[in-house]
C-alpha cells in the first residue's frame, strides 16, 4: 500500500511539470506584448525595450521557462502586470479561500443529493419516483449551469428579494452559488450511484443476504452500498475537478472574488503572470485530488479483496 | 443427415445478422426514438431556418425593444428590438454546426491517436498518454478560453478549440478499447494472414470497438453545445450580431429584471437540445453495450 502511494506521488511529478510547461507555452502564444502593456501605450520604444530587458523577455524561451519553474519551486509566481503585486498574494490572500470553500461545499451538496437520489432510484427501480428522479438528473446534466444560476438569481434575488444577487462571505450570499454548482453536479453522481447499485444488487451475494432473511435495509446499506460506492468515489473526484472548473462560470455569474473569475479576467486583460499562476493552482489541485481519489479507490477495493 | 436435408428443404428462418439485431434494439428503445426525433426536429429547424423564422434575425426595430412575448412576437423581442424567436431559430444552425463539426474533427483526431497509442504501445503509448494526462489536468473551459485567446474569436477557432479539447477523451476511450481487443484471436489471425498494421487497425480493430466510440461521440456533441454557450457567456464565443443561444442569453443578463424572457427562452432551447442528445446517448449505450448498463 505504501509503495502504491509513493508510486502514485512520483507519477504526479511529470504530470505537474508537463502542466507548467503547457500553461507556460500557451500563455506565451497569446498575442500581446507584456512589456508594452506594463510600460503603457505611450511609452517610447527605448522604454519598452528597457522593460523587456527588466522582465527577462529577451532571454530565450527555455531560460524563461526554467526561471519560472525555479520561482514556482520557491513559491514565487512572479508579479501581476498592472498592480505589480505578487501573484501569490493576489491568489492566496482572498480568492483561493473563496474558490475552495465554494468547491468543497458544492461537492458536499452534490454528493449528499446524488447519493440519496441514486439510492432511492435504484431500490425502487422503474417506479414513478425512479422515473421522475432520473428525469431530473437528465435535466440537471443537460442544463447550462450559468443559466440555472441566472434563473435562481431572477427568482430568489430579484423577484422574491430573499437573497443578495452577488458576492461571497455571508451565508445568504453562499446559498445560490452552492445550489447552482451542487445541484447540477449531483445529477451525474445520482446516475452513477443508481447504475452502480443496480449492478451490485444483481449479484449472487445479495441474493444470499436476502435468502438468509436479512432485512432490506441491512442488505442495501451494509452489503450492497459498500461495494456500489467504489466507482462513485472516482466520479466524486472527477466532480471536484469539474466543480473547480465550474467555479469559473459560477464566480462570473455571482461576481464572486475567486480564482476562476480571476483567470477569466486576467486572460481577457492579458495579465499573463496572473493567468499563469491561477491556471497552475487550479491544475495542481486537480492533480492532487485525483491522486487522493486513486489511493482511496485502491483502499476501498482492497477491503473487498480481504473480506 | 436426414434432418439437415429436411431442414434445408423447409428453408429455415434466416438468423438475424448482428446489424439487424442492433437495429431492432434501437427501434425498440424509447430513449433513442424520443431523443432521435427531437434531434431530427432541431436539424430540420436548422436547415429550414429561413422558412420557419417569421422575422429577419438581424433586423433591429427600436420601437419594439424588450417586448414581452405576444401574438406577433411569440417569444418577445430583445434589447435591439429583434424578434427573439427568429434569432433562436437561426441560433440552432450555429449550435448544431459548430458542435457537430468540432466533435467530428476532435473525435477523428482523438480516435487516431488512441488507435496508435493502444496498438503500438511501449514508448509511443507512454508519451501520448503522458500528454493526454497533462491536458486533462486543465479544466475544459479554461483550456478552450486560452486557446481562443491565442487564436482569436472566430467560428473556425471556436471549432478548433472545442475539437482540441475533445482529443484527450476520445484518445483515452479508444486506447482502452484497443487494449481490450488487440490480444484477441481474430487480430492474430489477420496478422497470420499477412495483413499490414494499417489493415489490422482500420479493418479489424476499429469496427470492433465502434460501439463505445459512437456513444462517446454522441455524449460529446452534448458537451460541445454546452461549451459553446459557456464561451459566449464569458464573452469569448461566437461574436454578435450572429444569433447564438449562449450569446443571446448573455446579452439578456443586463435586462433580466425587466425582460426575463430573453434569458429564459435561449436556455430552454439549449436544455432541449442537450437533453435529447443525452437521451440518444443513453439509448445507444443500452442498445450497443447491453452488458454495461441495465
Amino acid at each position: 500500500m505504501i509503495v502504491f502511494i509513493i508510486r502514485k506521488l512520483l507519477q504526479t511529478i511529470p504530470v505537474l511539470l508537463g502542466v507548467t510547461l503547457l500553461v507556460f507555452l500557451m500563455l506565451h502564444l497569446i498575442p500581446g506584448d507584456p512589456a508594452v502593456i506594463m510600460a503603457g501605450e505611450a511609452a517610447s520604444p527605448a522604454q519598452i525595450e528597457q522593460m523587456r530587458e527588466n522582465l527577462g523577455l529577451n532571454d530565450p524561451l527555455p531560460t524563461q521557462y526554467f526561471r519560472f519553474i525555479w520561482g514556482v519551486v520557491q513559491g514565487d509566481l512572479g508579479s501581476t502586470i498592472r498592480g505589480d503585486r505578487p501573484v501569490v498574494d493576489e491568489i492566496f490572500e482572498v480568492r483561493f479561500g473563496n474558490t475552495i470553500q465554494l468547491a468543497v461545499m458544492a461537492t458536499a451538496v452534490s454528493v449528499l443529493i446524488g447519493l440519496a437520489v441514486g439510492i432511492v432510484s435504484a431500490t425502487r427501480k422503474y417506479s414513478i419516483a425512479d422515473t421522475l428522479l432520473m428525469l431530473f438528473a437528465l435535466i440537471g446534466l443537460s442544463m447550462p449551469t450559468f443559466w440555472f444560476g441566472m434563473l435562481l438569481m431572477t427568482f430568489f434575488a430579484v423577484n422574491l428579494g430573499w437573497l443578495p444577487t452577488s458576492g461571497w462571505g455571508t451565508w445568504q450570499q453562499m446559498i445560490m452559488p452552492i445550489a447552482m454548482l451542487g445541484i447540477t453536479g449531483s445529477a451525474i453522481i445520482a446516475r452513477m450511484t443508481r447504475a452502480s447499485l443496480l449492478d451490485v444488487l444483481n449479484q449472487d451475494y445479495i441474493r444470499t443476504a436476502y435468502a438468509k432473511g436479512l432485512p432490506e435495509r441491512k442488505v442495501i446499506y451494509r452489503h450492497a452500498l459498500r461495494n456500489a460506492l467504489i466507482p462513485v468515489i472516482t466520479v466524486v473526484g472527477l466532480q471536484f475537478g469539474g466543480l473547480l472548473a465550474g467555479a469559473v462560470i459560477t464566480e462570473s455569474v455571482f461576481a464572486i472574488n475567486g480564482v476562476g473569475r480571476m483567470i477569466v479576467q486576467s486572460i481577457l486583460t492579458r495579465d499573463f503572470p496572473l493567468a499563469q499562476g491561477g491556471i497552475m493552482v487550479i491544475a495542481f489541485i486537480f492533480v492532487v485530488v485525483n491522486t487522493i481519489v486513486d489511493v482511496l479507490y485502491r483502499v476501498a477495493n482492497r477491503r473487498i479483496d480481504v473480506t | 443427415m436426414q434432418e439437415t436435408a429436411v431442414g434445408a428443404s423447409k428453408k429455415p428462418k434466416k438468423p438475424l445478422s448482428h446489424r439487424r439485431v442492433i437495429l431492432r434494439r434501437l427501434y425498440k428503445n424509447p430513449q433513442v426514438i424520443v431523443g432521435g426525433s427531437i434531434i431530427l426536429m432541431f436539424i430540420l429547424v436548422a436547415v429550414f431556418a429561413s422558412f420557419i423564422a417569421p422575422f429577419d434575425p438581424y433586423e433591429q426595430v427600436m420601437g419594439r425593444r424588450l417586448q414581452e412575448p405576444c401574438s406577433e412576437h411569440i417569444m418577445g423581442t430583445d434589447w435591439l428590438g429583434r424578434d427573439l424567436f427568429s434569432r433562436l431559430i437561426y441560433g440552432t444552425r450555429v449550435s448544431i454546426s459548430i458542435s457537430l463539426s468540432a466533435t467530428a474533427i476532435g473525435a477523428a483526431a482523438g480516435i487516431l491517436i488512441g488507435l496508435m497509442s493502444g496498438y503500438y504501445g511501449k514508448a509511443l503509448d507512454t508519451i501520448i498518454m503522458g500528454i493526454i494526462n497533462i491536458m486533462m489536468a486543465l479544466p475544459a473551459i479554461i483550456l478552450a478560453l486560452t486557446l481562443i485567446t491565442i487564436l482569436g474569436t472566430s467560428t473556425r477557432n471556436i471549432i478548433i478549440a472545442i475539437a482540441i479539447f475533445a482529443i484527450p477523451t476520445f484518445a483515452r476511450v479508444t486506447r482502452g478499447s484497443v487494449l481490450g481487443v488487440k490480444k484477441l484471436e481474430y487480430v492474430d489471425a489477420a496478422r497470420a494472414l499477412g495483413a499490414s498494421d494499417a489493415r489490422i487497425i482500420f479493418k479489424h480493430i476499429l469496427p470492433n470497438i465502434s460501439a463505445p466510440l459512437i456513444i462517446q461521440s454522441t455524449i460529446y456533441v452534448a458537451s460541445a453545445v454546452l461549451i459553446i454557450a459557456a464561451l459566449s457567456f464569458l464573452g469569448m464565443g461566437v461574436q454578435p450580431p450572429t444569433p447564438e443561444w449562449g450569446g443571446i442569453l448573455d446579452g439578456g443578463r443586463e435586462f433580466f429584471a425587466r425582460a426575463s424572457h430573453i434569458m429564459i427562452f435561449p436556455g430552454l432551447f439549449i436544455l432541449f437540445l442537450v437533453v435529447s442528445i443525452n437521451l440518444l446517448g443513453d439509448g445507444l449505450r443500452d442498445a450497443l453495450e447491453p452488458k454495461q448498463t441495465k
